[in-house]
C-alpha cells in the first residue's frame, strides 16, 4: 500500500514537471523503458542468485508469446513493490528524461489486444521505445 | 440537297461532344487507391484511405497476434501496421519488398497496412466495378467489393472496413 502511495504521489509530481526519468533496455531487438520509480535496485544476475531472489524472464512475463530471446548483457531489475521479486532483462542502455509531451497512448488497433502492461511509447533519438508498468 | 456547312458540323460535333461530357459527369465514380500485394493488384476506396507513406522501420510489439507487423513512428506519432496477406489467403510473410504503407480509417479503427507500392490513385465509374468472382472462397469474398480493371490487368478492390470490422470481432 505504502508503494502504491510512493507511486501515486510520484506520478503527480511527474506530471506537474512535465517529465519521468527512465531507465531504458533492449529485449532481441525490442526497446522498453521503465520508471525509474518503480525500481528498487538494478543487480547482476549472480547477485539475484545469491540473494535468492524470485526472477521471471523479461519475455514471460510480458508474455511475449513463442519468441526465444537470447539474453547479451542480463541483469536482473528489482521491483520496489516486492524487492525479492525481478525481472531479467537485457541490454539496460541508459538512464534518460522523458518529457510527457513526448509520450504517446499506443494505437488503438494494439490496444485492443492488450499486450501485458505497456501502457505507452516514447521516442529516444528517434527510437520509439515502450513503457512498461513493472508492477 | 446540299451538305452541311463546314461550320455547322464543327458546331455539332462540339455539342455532342458537350452532351458526353455532361452524361460523364452525371455519372458516379469512386476513387480507388491501386496498390500491389505479392505482384497483384488490390485497391481501397479512397474515402478509407487517410495517408499514404514510404515503408519504414516497423518495430514489433510484444504479445500481439501476428497479422499486426508492428508500430511505426510518424512525425513523432505512432500507428500500428498490419499485414493484411492473410485476410486474403495469401502467404503469411511479404516477400520483403515492400515499399508503402498505407493509413486506413474505418470502424473507429485506424491502422497502417503494409504494401507491396502504391501505383495508382484515380478515379473510376462506379458501374466499372463488377462483382467478385464467384470463384472466390468465403472468407476472403467478405473483404472484397468487387472487381476492376487497370492496365488490361484485373484490380480486386478491398473493403477495408470490413477487415477492420473482422479484426474487432475476433
Amino acid at each position: 500500500m505504502d508503494a502504491l502511495i510512493d507511486k501515486v504521489i510520484h506520478t503527480d509530481e511527474s506530471i506537474k514537471s512535465g517529465s519521468i526519468e527512465v531507465l531504458t533496455f533492449q529485449i532481441d531487438t525490442m526497446r522498453f523503458a521503465v520508471d525509474l520509480e518503480e525500481i528498487y535496485e538494478l543487480i547482476e544476475l549472480d547477485q539475484a542468485n545469491q540473494r535468492e531472489c524470485q526472477t521471471t524472464r523479461f519475455e514471460e512475463e510480458f508474455m511475449f508469446g513463442n519468441i526465444t530471446v537470447n539474453y547479451i548483457a542480463p541483469k536482473v531489475l528489482l521491483r520496489k513493490s516486492a524487492v525479492s521479486s525481478g525481472v531479467l532483462i537485457d541490454q539496460a542502455c541508459e538512464i534518460c528524461q522523458v518529457s510527457i509531451d513526448r509520450i504517446r497512448p499506443l494505437p488503438g488497433l494494439v490496444k485492443l489486444f492488450n499486450p501485458t502492461r505497456i501502457w505507452g511509447t516514447t521516442l529516444i533519438d528517434q527510437e520509439i521505445f515502450f513503457l512498461i508498468d513493472l508492477q | 440537297m446540299p451538305s452541311k456547312k463546314k461550320s455547322q458540323e464543327i458546331l455539332e460535333a462540339i455539342e455532342e461532344k458537350q452532351s458526353e461530357t455532361v452524361a460523364n459527369k452525371n455519372q458516379t465514380t469512386i476513387k480507388l487507391v491501386i496498390f500491389t500485394i505479392l505482384n497483384s493488384y488490390y485497391a481501397f476506396r479512397g474515402e478509407s484511405i487517410k495517408e499514404i507513406l514510404p515503408a519504414a522501420k516497423i518495430n514489433r510489439v510484444p504479445g500481439v497476434p501476428n497479422f499486426i507487423l508492428g508500430i511505426i513512428n510518424v512525425r513523432g506519432d505512432i500507428e500500428s501496421v498490419i499485414n493484411i496477406n492473410n485476410f486474403l489467403g495469401l502467404a503469411e510473410r511479404g516477400t520483403g519488398t515492400e515499399k508503402n504503407i498505407i493509413i486506413a480509417e474505418g470502424e473507429g479503427v485506424r491502422s497502417g497496412i503494409l504494401v507491396g507500392s502504391v501505383e495508382d490513385v484515380m478515379d473510376f465509374p462506379e458501374n466499372s466495378i463488377q462483382p467478385p468472382l464467384s470463384s472466390l472462397n468465403d472468407k476472403i469474398k467478405q473483404f472484397v467489393i468487387g472487381e476492376t480493371d487497370y492496365k488490361e490487368q484485373s484490380v480486386t478492390v478491398l473493403n477495408v472496413r470490413e477487415i477492420f470490422k473482422n479484426i474487432l470481432a475476433n
